[in-house]
């Protein structure tokens, strides 16, 4: 098999427990469908990551999903190695993570993964430039080389003129720019976001979500991205897993997710979506022909974008999918019936 | 709990009626005999043994030499030439009051004559410094990243803290002597905790996410500790020197007795002649020192991207050269000693107020170093030497240990208290132990009122914190000074400058308890209507608690360590064994008294320190 089918990253039954000893006892205790307190207090040892497996495709965004005390920073850095996964399989397009050594760790850390951190993790010492170039610096590349590379960066992200201020002379958005072209400037084909965006006020937040997905669009980068903020997620992510209590509860497309939650929990927060915003025709359509053909609409499109079409006129309108063949059509009913589902 | 008490009381009883009154000699269990054995082994083979031959004594001489280094290049150096080194470093940062203040402070010695005297103290704190810094960073580094290395070097650190000045020198002058040598050693050990401390606080306060963002990147263990961790924890580390100066000169006179000259002698014989004025402006000459160090190293670090004046690196040339031509043309004219000097006319009305002071309220301070010496120092001392059985005393005392902190400390008090005992040194003790609970009394009685007014004056407290600060950096020997000329010698005047020298520190911890009280709940009680009163009272007091017993805590220890400086005006007790084990030298009776202070001060610190614990908010878990 060649390496360019294997996933980018794929996790096999990862486990992190906390606390004295090799916390294989925890685990046992946990499949035996023990509860964590009890857990706690018969081992003192929490367990904040129980038997995760995904994978990630290449070029694919990948968010994680879950609220503070969930494990999804700790899961994050069972998959870079900053913490030691207590069971488990991590590999990078086939290679084992976990049984590299500390030299083979850092030349996968130099060169195909990096990390932009949720306090932004910037050296305070450092000017911006020098940070972006940090990375580059470890692996010994030259002066002129890495300056360039980092300037390049800057201008990347829109910093451009900001090169010899220091971190803490810049708002915290333009600090978050700043991690985001330093772990850029290492071009890692993995990208890791640890709540990047969470400590930004929400308009800079939304912001800074509009530059990621605009620089996906052109990078095309193996992205795992971190958040508590279930918008942002239904934004950024491709796929989408849920995590509660160390372990995903449901992982699919965001449409998957909103149109059918797998557990109360997830319903808790599909329910104050906008359906009409996540949701595609697709899952309007019903059976039927229209009256008349002149009006289509791609099963792909977002609710959202017909509800025009269907304020002009009564008739049905007529869904085709991607090779133009009609599957079908969606009317006001069909539409009305999706978003009361919302009211409720 | 009721029988409990009632056991209680049956032991105390039982103990008071069956035990022996004051501590009896014959349990003595001869600690000093072997203690002086090895003294003397050393005096024999200090230039034969090969620990001495090839360790102590080539330690000494290195040493020796950089000190002798520092000073004759100091003394070489015309007085104009350090002033304005000071002003141009402290200038860069544009604080030009600050640079003013800092170069007329380098030539204050100068005009109150104490010239050579402070060449030869910044010789010795130089050296020592340095010193701290080659041994302190690194063993700092260590504890932070190597938990076996903290686990160990931690409860030594600890250990350090309460045991007080002279108990150190005892070893030091065992090992190596007197002279300027060892009392450099004795300053290094003293000194060397904050400098460890800080480097360590300073490592492991680098945000996590910058070192994992090292990490990330592929950088080694030794790039993450060069390129972030150490860089990021400058600051720190210069607080760290900042402190480890500022206790050093803290010494300064203690390091008399082991052979220092320098300012220190100076002060110590302004005691012996009872020259007030004189003690007051040489003391300032240690303060200056202390307050050029500070700036300085302050100067040296400032935060990234602070406005600085930007020097090219051809006019620094240009400056340097400048500044050796002016020393050169300073020699050859001979503009070398400091060219005049106003000592006499600042001291001599200073004494003279004294003398005033002391004739005229006369009527006052008689009668209080009476009533203290009759009615409460003498007293303790029969109570706790002929009335109470000493086996009652550990009873009551353990027992209260228990109450506040439980078993463990409490098997901590009665070891601790029968072990002062068995040295030998229960009436000693006993004298100590009294004129600290007075002093102690004494400095809350004053600095808490202080305090809590402070706390909620702001710009009271701006004004008064410098004062403060200046306060401690003064020999504490210097405090006794004045009060020796005031009340007679004795340990009165002991006890008053352990007072003065401890409440800065109390009024400080006090206020900040004061002051950092959260916000919210301040305003959650003005909402329901509290009035002042009921604010202070109701909510800040009460959440301060944990801050004003550690300011009680920071107080008790300060008043111990004064005990040894109230032993050389008079005050008796383990200060004045002290200073008898040092000047024989007699190191049995000096580990004695060592271990008796260490005891006492262990056991008060913890039993506050527990204290305070139980008085803090629980946390959640």
């Amino acid at each position: 098999m060649e390496s360019g089918d294997l996933p980018a990253l794929d996790l096999r039954n990862i486990w992190k427990v906390f606390g004295p000893g090799d916390g294989s006892r925890a685990i046992e205790l946990v499949k035996n469908g023990m509860s964590r307190s009890d857990i706690l207090q018969q081992t003192q040892q929490t367990v904040a990551v129980r038997d995760v497996s995904f994978s990630v495709a290449r070029g694919e965004t990948f968010v994680v999903m879950g609220l503070s005390g969930s494990g999804k920073s700790t899961l994050i850095r069972c998959l870079s190695r900053l913490i030691e996964p207590t069971q488990g399989e991590v590999s990078l397009s086939g290679d084992n993570l976990l049984a590299m050594n500390e030299e083979q760790l850092r030349e996968v850390r130099r060169g195909r993964m990096s990390m932009v951190f949720q306090h932004f993790g910037l050296f305070p010492h450092r000017k911006v430039i020098d940070n972006i170039a940090y990375g580059l610096e470890v692996q010994k590349i030259d002066k002129q080389a890495r300056i360039a590379k980092a300037t390049e960066m800057l201008k990347t992200v829109g910093l451009d003129g900001w090169a010899d201020h220091y971190p803490q002379q810049l708002s915290g958005g333009m600090q978050q720019r700043v991690g985001l072209a330093r772990a850029l400037a290492v071009d890692p084909q993995i990208l890791l976001f640890d709540e990047p965006f969470s400590a930004l006020d929400p308009l800079i937040r939304k912001e800074m979500q509009d530059e990621l997905i605009r620089l996906q669009k052109t990078m095309q980068r193996t992205v795992v991205f971190i958040t508590h903020d279930f918008a942002e997620a239904l934004r950024l992510g491709d796929r989408i897993a849920i995590m509660k209590d160390g372990s995903f509860d449901q992982v699919g497309t965001p449409e998957e997710i909103v149109s059918s939650p797998a557990t109360p929990y997830v319903r808790e927060f599909v329910n104050d979506v906008p359906r009409a915003k996540v949701l595609s025709v697709k899952t309007v359509t019903v059976a039927g022909t229209a009256a008349t053909s002149s009006r289509t609409v791609m099963s792909t499109a977002k609710i959202e974008t017909i509800i025009p079409m269907l304020l002009e006129g009564d008739e049905a309108i007529t869904v085709t999918d991607a090779s133009n063949k009609i599957i079908g059509i969606v009317n006001r009913q069909s539409v009305a019936k999706i978003l009361q589902a919302e009211q409720k | 709990m009721k029988s409990r008490i009632g056991g209680l009381l049956v032991l105390i009883i039982a103990a008071q009626t069956f035990g022996t009154r004051g501590f009896p000699e014959s349990l003595n269990i001869g600690l000093a005999e072997p203690i002086t054995g090895v003294q003397s082994w050393v005096r024999k083979n200090r230039s034969s043994n090969w620990s001495f031959k090839f360790f102590f004594n080539p330690l000494i001489s290195v040493v020796e030499f950089g000190l002798n280094c520092v000073e004759s290049f100091f003394t070489w150096l015309p007085w104009f030439i350090p002033a304005i080194v000071v002003f141009a470093v402290i200038a860069r940062t544009r604080r030009w009051g600050v640079a003013v203040f800092a170069a007329f402070a380098v030539v204050y010695p100068g005009i109150v004559g104490v010239w050579s005297e402070s060449i030869v103290t910044i010789s010795l704190m130089a050296v020592s410094v340095l010193m701290c810094v080659l041994v302190g960073v690194p063993l700092g580094v260590l504890t932070a990243l190597n938990t076996r290395t903290e686990s160990i070097l931690r409860p030594i650190l600890d250990g350090m803290q309460t045991v007080p000045a002279t108990v150190y020198l005892i070893p030091i002058v065992l090992v190596f002597g007197i002279g300027p040598a060892p009392a450099a050693i004795a300053t290094v050990i003293y000194a060397l905790p904050p400098m460890v401390r800080l480097t360590a606080l300073g490592i492991q306060q680098v945000p996590r996410s910058a070192v994992e963002a090292a990490q990330m990147f592929g950088a080694t263990k030794r790039q993450v500790l060069a390129k972030v961790q150490l860089p990021l924890a400058v600051p720190s580390i210069i607080t760290g020197i900042n402190q480890t100066v500022m206790m050093a000169l803290g010494i300064v006179v203690i390091a008399t007795l082991v052979g220092a000259g320098g300012l220190g002698q100076e002060i110590n014989q302004t005691v012996r002649r009872l020259q007030p004025g004189r003690g007051l402006i040489v003391s300032l000459a240690v303060v200056a020192v202390a307050l050029v160090l500070d700036r300085v190293s302050m100067s040296l670090v400032s935060n990234p991207g602070a406005q600085r004046i930007r020097i090219k690196r051809n006019t620094l040339y240009i400056g340097l050269i400048c500044l050796a031509v002016m020393a050169v043309i300073g020699r050859v004219f001979g503009w070398v000693e400091f060219p005049f000097s106003w000592g006499t006319s600042f001291a001599d009305p200073i004494d003279t107020g004294f003398k005033w002071f002391r004739t005229t309220f006369d009527v006052v301070t008689r009668p209080f170093n009476d009533f203290v010496v009759r009615e409460i120092l003498v007293r303790a001392q029969t109570l706790f030497n002929e009335t109470i059985t000493w086996q009652a005393i550990v009873v009551v005392a353990s027992a209260f240990s228990y109450y506040v902190a439980g078993w463990k400390l409490s098997l901590l008090t009665a070891g601790g208290i029968t072990f002062i005992g068995l040295t030998g040194r229960w009436p000693d003790s006993v004298d100590t132990l009294a004129q600290t609970v007075v002093a102690v009394i004494i400095s809350i009685l004053i600095a808490l009122p202080l305090g809590i007014w402070l706390g909620r004056r702001p710009r009271a407290e701006s004004i008064i914190s410098p004062v403060l600060d200046a306060m401690q950096t003064i020999p504490c020997l210097v405090y006794a000074i004045p009060f020796v000329m005031i009340f007679s010698v004795g340990p009165v005047p002991g006890i008053v400058a352990a007072v003065v020298y401890a409440i800065p520190p109390g009024i400080r911890l006090t206020s900040l308890g004061i002051r950092q009280v959260n916000y919210e709940s301040l305003e959650a009680a003005t909402t329901f209507g509290a009035t002042q009163r009921q604010v202070l009272w109701g909510v800040r007091v009460p959440l301060a608690m944990p801050s004003i017993i550690l300011a009680i805590n920071q107080m008790v220890m300060m008043v111990l360590a004064m005990a040894i400086i109230s032993g050389m005006v008079g005050g008796g007790g383990l200060g004045y064994r002290s200073i008898e084990a040092l000047t024989k030298p007699d190191s049995g009776l000096g580990v004695e008294v060592g271990i008796a202070i260490v005891i006492m001060a262990t056991i008060l610190d913890r039993l506050l320190q527990a204290t305070a614990k139980r008085l803090q908010a629980p946390v959640a878990i």
